[in-house]
């Protein structure tokens, strides 16, 4: 027979291990899918007023031991999301729209500024500095994963 | 015999110096002869004309660009913010180049190019006006820009410019194109140098 000291104990145990799991999963921004998938230094540039297009960036590492394809991107802070990359050709500078992007096992995709970039269009409300929104990816295979992103400064 | 050895090495630094210095230029292309620029009629910012008489009596650094443009622009022009903010611990207010934004989307640019320019370096100028004129001194500047096509279910679209800045001499000519990937230390070498030959910039 337990004693009801050793109950609380077991309790207060299981809540640690339910805090601990909840805080690495936000520290890594992984989804409750436990996807091999990892996205890292997630980040908004706050924008310049009047412009209503604005860019998100983020690393995507694929810790397992097969494809990934990201086939979309969505979050209820932008009316539309797409992946973008910024390209130089000829002396002229474009953007490309992707359709989908492959993240092969092993290998890390970085959305950066100058490069690969979430074209983020139709805000929903106004973003500040120091705001987060969920931005949810979507990959070929039907799963899907979750991260949070923050708006920083321009600089 | 001290001091001629002192001068010996200086001599040797300063020849390696500038030889380094002229392996270096790769991203910075100096225009021989300077191309001179056509006569334009544009607007700044702040709606005030904006031609060829006030790209004289100063060094200019003119970037083509839009300001919708969310990843490219936004880059280049904090670059030639740094840029500036080197050179202003060595030139004086009024030897200091300026930045020139040129504003080649007018319809989705006009309204908002104040707020933008000023984001960025509130010196900054910000420049666009009639097709015409915007073309008038693209093509003077050898530089281009195509509007594209409405992304789907949006009313935004991408514009296609030039990636590289133009130096122009107070004379209005241009003398050199920067192509990216922009370096800042090296742009600031390359710009003194070009701005005052002899000088030692170290």
């Amino acid at each position: 027979m337990i004693k009801p000291s050793r109950i609380h104990l077991w309790k207060l145990l299981m809540l640690c291990g339910l805090i601990g799991i909840a805080l690495s999963s936000h520290a890594e921004n992984l989804s409750s899918t436990s996807l091999p998938l990892r996205v890292k230094d997630a980040h908004q540039p706050l924008g310049i007023a009047g412009v209503s297009a604005r860019s998100g960036y983020f690393s995507l590492e694929n810790k397992g031991t097969t494809l990934f394809e990201l086939v979309k991107v969505s979050s209820p802070a932008y009316g539309m999301v797409m992946m973008h990359k910024s390209v130089q050709k000829d002396g002229m500078d474009n953007m490309v729209m992707l359709k989908h992007l492959i993240i092969k096992p092993g290998h890390s995709v970085h959305f950066s500024p100058g490069g690969l970039h979430l074209m983020l269009l139709k805000p929903k409300w106004d973003l500040k500095q120091g705001d987060t929104y969920p931005v949810t990816l979507y990959f070929s295979n039907g799963k899907t994963l979750s991260f949070t992103m923050p708006v920083v400064s321009n600089s | 015999m001290k001091s001629l050895r002192w001068l010996l090495l200086l001599a040797i630094g300063s020849l390696s110096a500038n030889a380094s210095m002229a392996g270096n230029w790769a991203n910075f292309l100096p225009l021989d002869p300077p191309k001179a620029l056509p006569p334009f009629s544009l607007e700044d910012q702040r709606g005030n004309p904006f031609n060829l008489d006030n790209l004289q009596h100063h060094w200019s650094l003119i970037y083509v660009g839009y300001t919708s443009c969310p990843d490219v622009c936004p880059v280049s022009l904090l670059k030639l913010a740094a840029v500036q903010k080197q050179l202003s611990q060595k030139l004086k207010p009024a030897a200091m180049p300026q930045v020139v934004f040129l504003a080649v989307d007018p319809k989705r640019d006009k309204l908002i190019l104040a707020q933008y320019v000023a984001h960025f370096n509130k010196a900054d100028i910000g420049i666009t006006g009639q097709v015409a004129q915007i073309d008038n001194l693209v093509k003077g500047l050898e530089a281009s820009y195509r509007i594209g096509r409405k992304l789907a279910g949006t009313d935004q679209y991408v514009v296609a410019h030039s990636s590289s800045i133009a130096v122009i001499n107070p004379q209005t000519r241009m003398v050199a194109k920067i192509n990216p990937p922009f370096d800042v230390d090296q742009i600031v070498s390359h710009l003194l140098q070009l701005m005052h030959p002899g000088d030692n910039h170290d």
